[in-house]
């Protein structure tokens, strides 16, 4: 062990940059795109134009809430400008929050509260309509629900004394401590139905399991170096084995790339794109054992560097699409799921760990380590005879 | 000493080498030569224990080859025809990465001065912008880091300035003569042969190359 530690120090010495950067690449590669990405979903946003006549604690809470709905970019205007957007067709509609909002809502008048303004080429409008006036109508509830409060407490001499922004308050936390649409229930006695998981078209860690296959596969190319068939025969008078070098120097890279798999989990949590969980960490160690046998694997049974980089990218884009890292495949999985323990990158995804696919592939390794062995390893070589 | 008797080899059915015996003593330089396909290349590698052979004995120093191969393989310093080193590398680290993989650990001295005797002086130079002559140094020279007592060189001087073959060539001798070395090596360069070897093992059938050295006067025993 001493003596594969003081050629791997050398190798770092000398190969310091590349290891560097194939480390530390996947991580910003992931932040890169994962940002990018979303920048450019921003733009795909429906374009609409919010015009404010109302100055309210209520018109704002409600320019606030639209400005915070996915797939809507908001611009606030002043009516002229939004009309002319609107006839150029730069924006899809145009919102007026009319002037006396609170008031209405206040007292409970519920008509001609939003002006809308659509032109023939909005697509979206009747979406955005229902989408802004689902949030007038939690308001307008709010309100009246509010206004029968009063109402009991005044029928019954309540000494209580409760005023509206009370209620609204309460009511709001109630409302987003508890998600009602999406609640389930079930019977006593019978086990709660789980809430089905939706996967969103991008995740962080699809993205990260890209890069990283491809980096790790590429970093793993100094068992293509070493048992290339001009070096492989030295390998047979020498203290270590191959395979033993190969053992060894694949546990130090495990314990050095999880060292940076962690890293890479607080970076992405301070950076407010993942979650910590125990269970993610498990995940993440599983990914990395899986990965860097499956780069063993196939780094032992290739000779030639160039072959193995274009096996490395094609195996990374099949794992990646085939565990479902930019396309979704819940629906194959909710049919087969026994695919989702032989896919490494699915189960990344989802923090758990393939167990078929890893199983698989360390026997594999175990069979290959222990094959050729001691004895006659020329056999395998590519004989290139001059004489 | 190295005594292989009735030695055979066959690749699918087809026979390379048939009945091969000869002997190598402490001390000696012996020549393998003979025509493209005769064998050479194979005898050489079933002696460093790259390829199996099919029938025979050999023993190297009181070791049976069938039955000890992990201790024989310290005794042989086996010289492949390509050039087996690290491209990337510089001299010094191909020394540093197979002197931590070697048997026998030495000091960063002696393997430069393993590399001075052979008139190696290029310690940090990469491999992969040494000449032809220098490589084929280092890749000797990178075989010898074990201290074998048998050494296997493959055509090791071939494509390489006269210079640097009779570099090669004198400091050969001068490891079997007065470190008590047995050595055994291929090529096709006659007066290469004739001048650094001690006895001359003639393999194949074609009679050409043994009957120019006998006509120079050496003695060559004939193996099939």
């Amino acid at each position: 062990m001493k003596a594969i530690l003081g050629i791997q120090a050398m190798r770092m010495r000398k190969e310091w940059k590349t290891l560097l950067t194939w480390l530390f690449v996947p991580l910003l590669l992931t932040v890169l795109t994962f940002n990018t990405l979303n920048k450019l979903g921003d733009q795909s946003n429906v374009p609409i134009g919010l015009v404010i006549e109302d100055n309210s604690t209520l018109s704002n809470n409600l320019v606030q809430k639209t400005i915070d709905t996915d797939y809507l970019q908001v611009s606030i205007l002043n009516l002229p400008e939004a009309t002319d957007l609107l006839e150029k067709h730069e924006l899809d509609s145009v919102f007026v929050i009319n002037d006396g909002y609170e008031e209405d809502i206040l007292d409970n008048r519920r008509s001609q509260l939003i002006d809308a303004y659509s032109s023939n080429r909005s697509f979206a409008y009747f979406a955005v309509a229902e989408t802004i006036s689902s949030y007038v109508q939690e308001e307008t509830t709010r309100a009246k629900a509010a206004k029968e409060i009063k109402d009991l407490y005044e029928k019954y001499d309540s000494s209580e004394e409760w005023n509206r922004e009370e209620i609204f308050q309460t009511s709001r936390e109630k409302q987003d401590k508890k998600q009602l649409i999406t609640t389930s229930f079930s019977f006593q006695w019978t086990p709660a139905e789980t809430e089905s998981e939706t996967t969103s078209l991008l995740s962080i860690w699809g993205i990260w399991g890209f890069f990283q296959i491809i980096a790790t596969l590429f970093m793993f190319d100094w068992i293509v170096k070493a048992n290339n068939n001009l070096i492989k025969v030295r390998w047979i008078f020498t203290k270590i084995s191959l395979n033993s070098y190969i053992s060894l120097n694949l546990l130090s890279y495990t314990v050095l790339l999880s060292f940076m798999d962690v890293v890479t989990i607080f970076v992405l949590h301070l950076l407010d794109l993942t979650s910590l969980s125990a269970q993610l960490f498990l995940a993440l160690f599983g990914f990395r054992v899986t990965i860097n046998i499956l780069a063993v694997l196939i780094a032992k049974n290739t000779t030639n560097i160039f072959p193995y980089y274009i096996s490395a990218i094609a195996i990374t884009l099949i794992l990646t699409i085939c565990g479902g890292a930019f396309i979704p495949i819940d629906a194959i999985i909710n049919r087969w799921p026994w695919i989702e323990s032989f896919s490494p990158v699915y189960s990344l995804i989802h923090s758990e760990i393939s167990f078929g696919f890893l199983g698989i592939i360390f026997v594999l390794l175990i069979l290959f380590l222990n094959k050729g062995g001691n004895q006659h390893v020329a056999s395998e070589f590519t004989r290139k005879k001059l004489s | 000493m190295l005594q292989v008797s009735s030695l055979e080899k066959s690749f699918h059915n087809h026979k390379i080498l048939t009945d091969v015996n000869l002997q190598v003593n402490l001390g000696e330089v012996v020549g393998l030569v003979g025509e493209n396909g005769a064998g050479k290349s194979t005898l050489l590698e079933i002696l460093a224990t790259v390829l199996p052979q099919t029938n025979g004995s050999i023993v190297l120093e009181n070791k049976s080859y069938s039955t000890d191969i992990k201790n024989i393989r310290k005794l042989i310093g086996y010289v492949p025809q390509e050039i087996s080193l690290w491209e990337e590398f510089t001299v010094a680290e191909n020394f540093l990465f197979f002197e931590k993989l070697s048997w026998k650990r030495r000091t960063l001295e002696e393997c430069k001065q393993l590399c001075l005797s052979m008139q190696l002086n290029k310690w940090d130079e990469p491999v992969e912008s040494l000449s032809g002559g220098m490589k084929r140094k280092l890749n000797l020279a990178i075989s010898l880091i074990h201290d074998p007592i048998l050494i296997l060189l493959d055509e090791p001087t071939v494509g390489i300035d006269m210079k640097s073959k009779e570099e090669i060539g004198k400091y050969l001798v001068n490891l079997a003569k007065k470190e008590g070395k047995m050595i055994i090596y291929t090529s096709h360069d006659m007066s290469e042969i004739t001048s650094s070897c001690d006895r001359i093992y003639c393999l194949g059938k074609d009679p050409f190359y043994a009957d120019l050295l006998e006509s120079k006067g050496l003695a060559v025993e004939k193996l099939e």
